[in-house]
C-alpha cells in the first residue's frame, strides 16, 4: 500500500527530478513553511499539508491533516511521513510531541515577522530539507525582491497612516495593533500604523477609527468576502467617518502573500507600496 | 349474560402490571444489549483510525502476550487510542450520569448539564485557570499545575449548579422556565467571561482556549490524565450508589425523608458529585453537549424510570455513545479530524427538539 502511495506521488511529480534528499515523505504545517519547501523544489516530496497550506495550487490539492493549530497525531503518523516541518503556530504541544515519541521527526521553524525573520525561515528549512544551497539561493531571490521594494519605497514622500483590518466573523473587524504580523506588513511597505497603543488584533470602534483617522484601509483577500464585498468596506458604519472611506482608499491584498510571511513577502510588498504611491498621487 | 364489568380503575392497575412485566423482560435484554453496545464501541475505538492496524495485532499489542512486530502501532494503540477511549467511556458515563442524577434532583426532564449551565460554569473555571492564573501557577510544581484546571472546573461546576438548584427549585419541585432561564443567564456570563479571557489572552493562551472550547479528545496524552479521570470515576461510582435516592426523590422530597433518606445530605452529595463530574469531563475534553440529555431520555423511554436501572444503563450508553462519536470524529475527515462537540450536538440537536415538541403541552402549562 506504502509503495503503491509513493509511486503515485513520484506520477504526480511527472518526472521532475527530485535532488538527492533525506526526506521522501515530508508533513509541512504552515502557510509559509509549505511554501519555502515547495520554493526549494521539495514540492515533490511533500505527502500532506495543514488546512492554511493553499498556495501553490500543487500544495492545494494535497491531503489536508486539518487546522494548523488544532493537529492530531494519528492521521499524520497514517501519512507515514519521515519528517514534519511545524510552522510556528503548529500543535497543540502534545500532539507534536506523540509524533517524536511515534519515530517521527518535528523540527519546528521560527516565526518572526520581519524581513530578517523570512530568512531565517527560509535557512532553517533549507537545513532541515538539507537543501542548504537552494535556500540561500531562495534567500538571495527574497533580498533581491525586498531591495526592489525598497527603491519603491524611497519614492513615497509622505508616508500614509493605514489601517489593516481583518474579519473576526459575524461582522466583527479587528484592527491590527502594535507588533502584529498586519503591523510589520504595513511599516515595510512605507507606510504607518493608523491605530496606535494595542497590540496584535483587537476589534476596532467606530470612534477608535475616527480617531486613528486611516488614509488607506488594507484589507486581506480572504477577510473581504466576510464584510460583504470590496465595494461594501467604506460603507461600513465604523469606518464611513474616516478620511480612507471618504476618499475610497481601500487596498484590497492576497493574504497569502502577506499575512504569513512566505517567499512571495516582496510581491505582496510591492503591490502595497504601489498602492501608497497611488494614493499619494490621487491625494495630491 | 351481561359480560363481567371491569372498572376503570382495576383495569388501569392491569395495564400497568402488563407494563411493568414487559419492562422486566425487556431490562434482561437490554442490559446485554447495553454491554454489548459498550464492547463494540471500545472494540471499534481501539481497532480503527487512520493508521491501519489489523485487529489482530491490536489485540495482541492490548495484551502484551508477545512483543509487538511494530513499535509505531504499538505506540498509537497504547498511547494514542487506548488513553481517549477510556477518557471517553468515563467522560460520556460521567456526562450521562450527571444528565440523570441531575434531572432526577430537579425532578425535570430538560435538565442537562449544558443546557442550565453547569458545563459553562466548569468552562469557566477552566478558563479562569487558562488565562487569568497561568503565570501565577508556573511557579508551582507540575503535579499542582495538573491538577488545578480540573479542580478549577469543579469548582465552577459546583457553584453553577448550587446556584441554579437555589433559583429554580420551589418548594418541592423546580419550575422548569426558571431552570432554562437560569441555565440562558449562566451560559451567557460564562460565553461573556471566555469573550473577555479571549480578548486579553495571549497567542498562546488563546492556542489552549481554541483547542480546548471546540471539545476534542484529540489533545489527549497520558500526561496529567490521571486526576481527572480519579475524579470522574468517583463521580460515576458515587451517583451510581445514589440510584435509590433519586427514586425516593421521584416521590418528591417529603416522602423521601419518610422513606429514610436524610434528604438535605443527600441532595448535596448529589450536586457534588455532579460537579464532580461535568468539571473533570470539561477540562479535559471541553464543553461536549447534550450526552447528560439524550442517555438517560433513551434509557427512561425503554425501561422506565426506576434509578437502579437507569444509573447503570446510562453509564454504559453514555460511554459507548461518546466513544463512538470520536470514532467517527477521527476517521470522516481524514486525514484531520472533526470536534467530537459537532457531532454529539448534531445527534443531541435534533433530539433536545423533539423532547421539547414531545413536552410541549407540559412546557406551556
Amino acid at each position: 500500500m506504502r509503495q503503491v502511495v509513493v509511486l503515485a506521488v513520484a506520477a504526480w511529480v511527472g518526472g521532475s527530478s527530485i535532488d538527492a534528499q533525506a526526506t521522501d515523505r515530508l508533513v509541512t504545517v504552515g502557510s509559509d513553511v509549505t511554501e519555502i519547501v515547495f520554493a526549494l523544489g521539495a514540492g515533490g516530496s511533500v505527502v500532506a499539508v495543514d488546512s492554511t497550506s493553499t498556495y501553490p495550487p500543487a500544495a492545494d490539492a494535497l491531503p489536508d491533516v486539518g487546522y494548523l493549530r488544532q493537529l492530531s497525531a494519528e492521521p499524520i503518523i497514517a501519512m507515514a511521513p519521515d519528517l514534519v516541518l511545524a510552522g510556528a503556530d503548529a500543535g497543540p504541544l502534545s500532539v507534536l510531541q506523540q509524533l517524536e515519541s511515534a519515530g517521527i521527526p518535528v523540527i519546528g521553524i521560527t516565526r518572526e515577522d520581519s524581513a530578517q525573520g523570512l530568512d531565517e525561515k527560509i535557512e532553517q528549512t533549507g537545513r532541515a530539507l538539507r537543501l542548504d544551497r537552494q535556500a540561500s539561493l531562495l534567500s538571495r531571490e527574497v533580498g533581491e525582491a525586498l531591495a526592489r521594494l525598497e527603491g519603491k519605497r524611497a519614492l513615497i514622500a509622505s508616508p500614509p497612516r493605514a489601517l489593516l483590518l481583518v474579519s473576526a466573523g459575524q461582522g466583527r473587524l479587528m484592527a491590527a495593533g502594535q507588533g502584529s504580523s498586519g503591523d510589520h506588513i504595513i511599516e515595510l511597505a512605507g507606510g504607518v500604523n493608523a491605530v496606535q497603543g494595542f497590540a496584535g488584533y483587537k476589534p476596532l470602534s467606530a470612534e477608535a477609527a475616527v480617531s486613528a483617522a486611516p488614509d488607506l484601509i488594507i484589507v486581506p483577500s480572504h477577510s473581504v468576502e466576510a464584510i460583504g464585498g470590496e465595494a461594501e468596506i467604506p460603507r461600513l458604519p465604523q469606518l464611513a467617518a474616516t478620511p480612507a472611506a471618504s476618499g475610497g482608499h481601500v487596498v484590497v491584498v492576497d493574504s497569502l502573500l502577506l499575512l504569513g510571511f512566505g517567499p512571495r513577502l516582496a510581491e505582496g510588498e510591492e503591490q502595497l507600496a504601489d498602492a501608497f504611491l497611488t494614493w499619494e498621487r490621487r491625494t495630491r | 349474560m351481561s359480560t363481567m364489568a371491569i372498572d376503570p380503575a382495576t383495569e388501569g392497575t392491569i395495564n400497568r402490571i402488563a407494563v411493568e412485566i414487559g419492562r422486566r423482560q425487556r431490562r434482561r435484554w437490554l442490559a446485554i444489549l447495553v454491554m454489548a453496545a459498550a464492547a463494540a464501541a471500545v472494540t471499534a475505538g481501539l481497532s480503527l483510525g487512520a493508521v491501519g492496524i489489523p485487529f489482530v495485532e491490536v489485540w495482541a499489542i492490548l495484551s502484551g502476550v508477545h512483543a509487538p512486530a511494530d513499535a509505531v502501532h504499538a505506540m498509537v494503540v497504547m498511547d494514542l487510542r487506548l488513553p481517549r477511549v477510556i477518557t471517553g467511556l468515563l467522560i460520556g458515563a460521567s456526562l450521562a450520569l450527571s444528565g440523570a442524577a441531575l434531572q432526577g434532583l430537579m425532578r425535570n426532564p430538560l435538565a442537562d448539564p449544558g443546557l442550565v449551565g453547569v458545563a459553562s460554569g466548569a468552562a469557566l473555571g477552566a478558563v479562569a485557570v487558562i488565562v487569568f492564573a497561568s503565570a501565577w501557577l508556573a511557579g508551582w510544581p507540575g503535579p499542582v499545575q495538573r491538577i488545578a484546571l480540573p479542580l478549577a472546573a469543579f469548582g465552577g461546576g459546583l457553584a453553577t449548579t448550587l446556584l441554579i438548584y437555589r433559583l429554580a427549585h420551589r418548594g418541592s419541585h423546580t419550575d422548569i422556565a426558571l431552570l432554562l432561564l437560569a441555565g440562558i443567564a449562566v451560559n451567557a456570563v460564562a460565553g461573556a467571561v471566555i469573550g473577555f479571557a479571549v480578548f486579553v489572552s495571549n497567542d498562546q493562551q488563546l492556542r489552549d482556549l481554541q483547542f480546548w472550547m471546540l471539545g476534542s479528545l484529540s489533545g489527549i496524552s497520558r500526561d496529567g490524565l490521571l486526576p481527572p479521570l480519579a475524579m470522574m470515576a468517583v463521580s460515576v461510582l458515587g451517583l451510581w450508589r445514589l440510584a435509590g435516592l433519586l427514586n425516593g426523590l421521584s416521590l418528591g422530597e417529603r416522602d423521601a425523608h419518610y422513606l429514610g433518606f436524610d434528604t438535605e445530605r443527600s441532595k448535596r452529595i448529589l450536586v457534588l458529585l455532579i460537579a464532580l463530574g461535568v468539571g473533570a469531563g470539561v477540562a479535559v475534553a471541553g464543553a461536549i453537549g447534550f450526552v447528560g440529555l439524550i442517555v438517560p431520555h433513551l434509557v427512561r423511554v425503554v425501561l422506565g424510570t426506576d434509578h437502579r436501572f437507569v444509573m447503570p444503563a446510562s453509564a454504559l450508553l453514555g460511554g459507548a455513545l461518546l466513544v463512538c462519536a470520536d470514532t467517527v470524529a477521527r476517521l470522516v475527515v481524514l486525514p484531520a479530524e472533526l470536534p467530537i462537540g459537532i457531532i454529539t450536538s448534531a445527534i443531541g440537536g435534533p433530539f433536545f427538539l423533539m423532547l421539547l415538541i414531545r413536552h410541549r403541552r407540559e412546557l406551556a402549562s
